[in-house]
């Protein structure tokens, strides 16, 4: 099999907390995103979602593990060389709208900028111009400031700032949540357009299960730091393995009011110490043999689960 | 009779601008034992009608109409009287438990606080109750958790003392702002349920304000769907979920992914913003957006017409003289329920 | 209207999607919101009056702010006249001849002296001479006793704080068993200067003869102080020194603290914490006691002025304030998208500093300054006041403040004046900085 767009192995990121100890946002993480593909990275809010992407992206040092981009090492340390060779390759899309634009800087200006910084000084103007108008903006907004445009032109400008150098992956952390939900849709079909216009691959940090299932190929579930279950969206969805995925589904709501979810049923978890699975507590799967952390080995095609007892078959999301 | 009624509610705040009428007219009633769910998009509103009824607006801001509670007409009480409501009458609940806390004090002194600021118990009493209280919330191992500051519980754990502290009097309504807006999908799965058990065992009104659809489907008896300061449909939550009596309220139905069914190649989107509210437009608000706006909608402001078995929405489709597919006086075709039946034609 | 018609759907042209207006950028809308701001309106017209006053005053005002004129001191406001110059010799007195007995007459009147004669009443036991300044009502309202003299004595010489207004001399010639005989008269001292006087002031030249009879006394229209000079000239004066302090002593010091907080962000971790420890411990020296040693070591004296000590400890000593300030801004925007965006394009140090932190912390780094320039005057005059700061000859608003202080009683415009436009300034700058926190908001482009 050919060398993947991006391939993460045994990635690491602690952060030093006061008192010497160390917290562990993202522990040996590896996984790998073919081009053109959307991969999304789901858990609950300190899962380690976003730190691992911006570890990825070289924003944080790595503490151990290496990344490779089609085949090639990253460095563990970025220095602002390293990050302007990788503007053409890797971007990303941020999540708060008000803070995407620096608001003292023209539209025009904030987008020429990966292409300035990268050395790429040729036909900027029409550059801009050109992605103003792919993100479905008038071209004269490149004289504008961005306090003029609402949260969803903003979040479609930081989309064109991200794609205007021509990048095979961008990381989107949670690009709709903080957007109201007739704006949301404007930008998930905009991703996905792009996604099919320009064969940009996506790594999609989201909370939002519906909107995860609406555009990604392959699901990263992540807990405390960890994946937890790896898996394409529709195996995902329909049969999930990982005790946790399949809480985090029975939670959603369906936005039906005639199928409420049920009332949660009291979990009677497992205490482990700091080798166990980090969900044995909340786990009602829960035996002795999770005072051993899993592994995150193979389950089916292309899926992987770190659990010791996953659900296999068993419990389709529509039995619950 | 109704528990509370709110009848032309209108909040205008002064700004440098000029005056914001964040609420144009908003009429609803709920009954004890009723969950009705305020909906909307930011700024349409629904957080400053949730405080106009608290008495909790800001300075600058303007409020007319009249809110009854339990037969009490609310607005012309002094805030001294008000204050005292909040926490007897009416328990309050927050998107941000750690803004509502003193972090000074541990969890059960505040809850017991509450009590005895309001019920006249002693403190001993008081105290116990407030174990009783967070162990009803499910908080585990609760007398523990009551010697504890604000900043030792989680998120969730704060939102149902939160919970706690606003039902400790028992008061007849609650009135929630974004309580689970905060939190994650698991709990806030715990905190819904914990809120339906707490209005059907008291028969306690509770008025959820939210934007998410998914929060309204799970909880609420009735809906009101609120854009650009004022109501648009108002209706059970099954009959608005299943047939959407309002272009916008079709509109923010179609635009949300589905967790189930084929997936969608692309989501359907309103354009446009909402109208400012500096200045409000006379006629529809949201006209400029509508895919059916027809030529009265931007002269007229639509009144209430009925939808459907106590289920009314602000929009002239409804009107008998409107016509609906060359068809005088049939059901208009708004909602994706019926939306399939047009794509087949 | 018919019902058919308006059920028609609505006709609409499509719309670009472009905010309908172009909008000012941040700092142009600021600009507009602050010219609409009655704060910003009053402050910023006050402190360009008050910078008029100090830059272009002394042109028109040219007055030495150091001359003294000690026969002319604590003057109230003044119009400018002219004086005849009297010389000093000793008056020798000829007896006055004249019919009648106890006439009294007016030999010289001028704001130097006022010369009195009489003939002798020969059974007089002695004179008394009173002064009033408006005609006596009743025997007893005679004024101001001037003087007690033998029945020898016919002449008298009043040199007692005179001034050009009316004057009612009573002349009370004592007689055997109580009685008593008065004459009155009544004059108006033309105004005049002594030479000496005149030759203190510089007004004649000294070891010359006296060739002028005539000389203009400049007016003061904010009158003197205690040592005769014109406060005009003085308030001119001390408002360089005073706003001179008020603009550098900040300027260093928000400077200073707005690079190192800058710093401090950036670098962060290790570097941070211990760059804000140092702040810390800045913060809690105390800053009279920093002033007294910093005096010490520059070797300045008790009494002696030291304006260059002065704004070393206020720079010293001041920068953690705006430090903190621009360190929480930075930190803020390190998390930004778009500071994490320029990184990821290859931004540097220097130009992430340059294009996005220091344009966005411009704003807060001018509130600071303008809230920290009515601080740093108030704390010149309050140590100037205290004797710590700028001390006599040199004039600051503290130190005249200070001066004015020996005459409140009797003069109170010697400290009100000072004090007055400490408080205007003052106030100005500080109605400024609250204006200009509000409308300089980075978000501000956002409200409604």
């Amino acid at each position: 099999m050919s060398e993947p767009l991006l391939r993460v192995d045994g990635l690491s990121r602690h952060f030093p907390m006061a008192g010497g100890a160390q917290l562990r946002a993202v522990e040996q993480v590896s996984f790998s995103l073919a081009a053109g593909e959307v991969v999304a990275l789901v858990g609950e809010s300190g899962s380690g979602k976003s730190t691992l992407a911006r570890t990825v992206l070289g924003l944080y040092d790595k503490t151990a593990g290496r990344v490779y981009y089609q085949g090639e090492r990253l460095p563990g340390h970025y220095r602002a060389a390293d990050f302007r060779r990788q503007a053409a390759r890797m971007q990303m899309v941020f999540q708060d709208p008000g803070g995407t634009l620096n608001p003292r800087l023209t539209v025009g200006e904030s987008l020429a900028e990966p292409l300035l910084l990268s050395g790429r000084r040729s036909e900027v103007a029409a550059r801009v111009a050109d992605w103003l108008g792919r993100v479905g903006l008038d071209p004269s907004a490149a004289g504008r400031y961005p306090h003029e445009f609402s949260g969803g032109q903003r979040q479609r400008l930081g989309i064109a700032r991200a794609l205007i150098a021509g990048p095979a992956l961008v990381v989107c952390d949670e690009p709709v949540s903080a957007l109201d939900v007739s704006v949301q849709a404007q930008i998930v079909n905009l991703l996905m357009r792009l996604r099919a216009d320009e064969g940009v691959a996506l790594l999609l940090i989201a909370h939002d299960l519906a909107l995860v299932r609406h555009i990604a190929d392959r699901v990263l579930v992540m807990y405390r730091g960890e994946i937890v279950e790896e898996a394409p969206v529709a195996r995902l969805f329909a049969a999930p393995q990982h005790p946790y995925t399949a809480l985090l589904l029975a939670s959603c709501p369906s936005g039906d009011p005639a199928r409420r979810l049920p009332q949660p049923a009291p979990v009677q978890g497992l205490e482990v110490g700091a080798e166990g699975c980090q969900f044995a507590p909340r786990c009602p799967r829960a035996t002795a043999r999770c005072q051993q952390r899993p592994a995150l080995s193979e389950v089916g095609e292309q899926g992987r689960v770190a659990c010791h007892h996953p659900l296999g078959e068993e419990a389709p999301r529509s039995a619950t | 009779m109704s528990l509370l009624t709110v009848r032309d509610l209108r909040v205008g705040i002064r700004t440098a601008a000029g005056v914001v009428q964040a609420v144009r007219g908003v009429d609803f009633a709920l009954a004890a034992g009723e969950t009705l769910a305020l909906v909307g998009e930011s700024g349409c509103g629904k957080s400053m009608t949730a405080l106009a009824l608290m008495g909790l607006t800001p300075p600058g801001a303007t409020v007319s109409g009249e809110v009854t509670l339990e037969g009490q007409s609310l607005l012309p009480l002094s805030p001294a009287r008000r204050n005292a409501l909040r926490g007897a009458r009416m328990g309050l609940v927050f998107q941000n438990p750690m803004g509502a806390f003193n972090p000074t004090m541990r969890v059960g002194d505040q809850i017991a606080e509450v009590l005895r600021s309001h019920r006249n118990l002693s403190a001993r009493e008081a105290g116990a109750r407030a174990v009783a209280l967070l162990a009803r919330m499910q908080v585990t191992r609760p007398a523990e958790r009551a010697r504890q500051y604000p900043f030792e519980f989680s998120g969730g754990m704060l939102q149902r003392a939160m919970v706690a502290m606003a039902v400790a009097c028992e008061p007849p309504l609650l009135i929630a702002d974004e309580p689970t807006t905060a939190l994650d999908v698991t709990v806030q799965a715990e905190v819904l349920a914990l809120l339906r058990e707490l209005v059907e065992e008291r028969r306690i009104g509770l008025l959820l304000i939210t934007h998410d659809f998914g929060v309204v489907a799970e909880i609420a008896d009735r809906v009101a769907v609120m854009y650009a300061g004022q109501l648009v449909e108002q209706g059970p939550v099954q009959a608005v979920f299943r047939a959407p009596a309002h272009p916008y309220t079709a509109g923010l139905q179609a635009a949300l992914p589905r967790l189930e069914g084929p997936r969608q190649d692309t989501l359907t989107t309103i354009p446009g913003t909402p109208p400012s509210l500096l200045s409000p437009p006379p006629a529809c608000g949201f006209v400029d957006r509508c895919p059916r706006a027809m030529s009265i909608c931007a002269a007229q402001a639509p009144g209430w017409f009925d939808a459907g078995d106590a289920h009314r929405s602000r929009c002239w489709l409804w009107h008998a003289e409107c016509p609906q597919d060359g068809q005088r006086g049939s059901r208009p075709r708004i909602g994706p329920a019926d939306s399939e039946e047009v794509s087949g034609e | 209207m018919t019902a058919a018609v308006d059920f028609q759907p609505l006709e609409r042209a499509p719309r670009a999607e472009l905010p309908s207006q172009p909008a000012p950028s941040l700092w142009q809308a600021a600009w507009r919101r602050l010219k609409r701001n009655p704060r910003a309106l009053m402050g910023g017209w006050a402190i360009i009056l008050m910078a008029a006053f100090t830059v272009l005053g002394p042109w028109v005002w040219q007055v030495d702010p150091g001359a003294q004129a000690p026969a002319r001191a604590s003057l109230g406001p003044q119009a400018g006249y002219w004086a005849q110059v009297v010389t000093d010799e000793a008056w020798q007195p000829a007896p006055l001849q004249a019919p009648e007995p106890l006439t009294l007459v007016v030999d010289e009147a001028n704001t130097a002296r006022v010369r009195l004669r009489w003939t002798a009443l020969p059974a007089a036991e002695g004179y008394r001479l009173f002064r009033h300044e408006r005609m006596p009502r009743s025997a007893t309202d005679l004024g101001l006793p001037l003087a007690e003299l033998s029945p020898a004595e016919t002449a008298y010489e009043d040199k007692l704080r005179l001034r050009a207004r009316d004057y009612v001399y009573t002349l009370q010639a004592m007689l055997p068993e109580g009685g008593e005989r008065q004459v009155r008269v009544q004059v108006r001292p033309g105004h005049a200067i002594t030479s000496y006087e005149a030759k203190l002031q510089g007004l004649l030249a000294i070891g010359e003869p006296v060739a002028v009879e005539q000389l203009y006394l400049p007016a003061h229209p904010l009158g003197t102080d205690h040592l005769g000079r014109d406060m005009l000239a003085r308030l001119m004066e001390g408002a360089r020194t005073s706003l001179f302090i008020g603009l550098l002593a900040p300027l260093l010091f928000v400077g200073l603290g707005s690079v190192y907080g800058a710093l401090a962000a950036l670098l962060g971790g290790a570097w941070d914490d211990w760059m804000m420890r140092f702040a810390d411990f800045i913060v809690a020296l105390p800053f009279l006691l920093f002033v007294i040693l910093i005096r010490i070591a520059f070797g300045i004296g008790p009494g002696e002025s030291g304006i260059l000590a002065l704004v070393v400890a206020m720079v010293m000593l001041g920068w953690p304030t705006s430090a903190r300030l621009v360190r929480a801004q930075v930190l803020q925007l390190r998390e930004q998208g778009f500071v994490e965006a320029a990184r990821l394009s290859g931004a540097g140090y220097g130009y992430l500093v340059v294009r996005h932190l220091l344009p966005n912390v411009s704003a807060i780094i001018l509130v600071a300054l303008s809230f920290a320039v009515p601080q740093a005057i108030f704390t010149e005059a309050f140590l100037s006041f205290i004797g710590m700061g700028v001390t006599p000859p040199t004039a600051s608003w503290g130190a005249m403040a200070n001066d004015g202080m020996q005459t409140l009683f009797n003069h109170p415009q010697q400290l009100l004046l000072p004090s007055l436009l400490i408080s205007i300034t003052v106030l100005a700058f500080n109605a400024l900085g609250d204006a200009l926190r509000d409308e300089l908001d980075v978000r501000a482009g956002e409200r409604l």
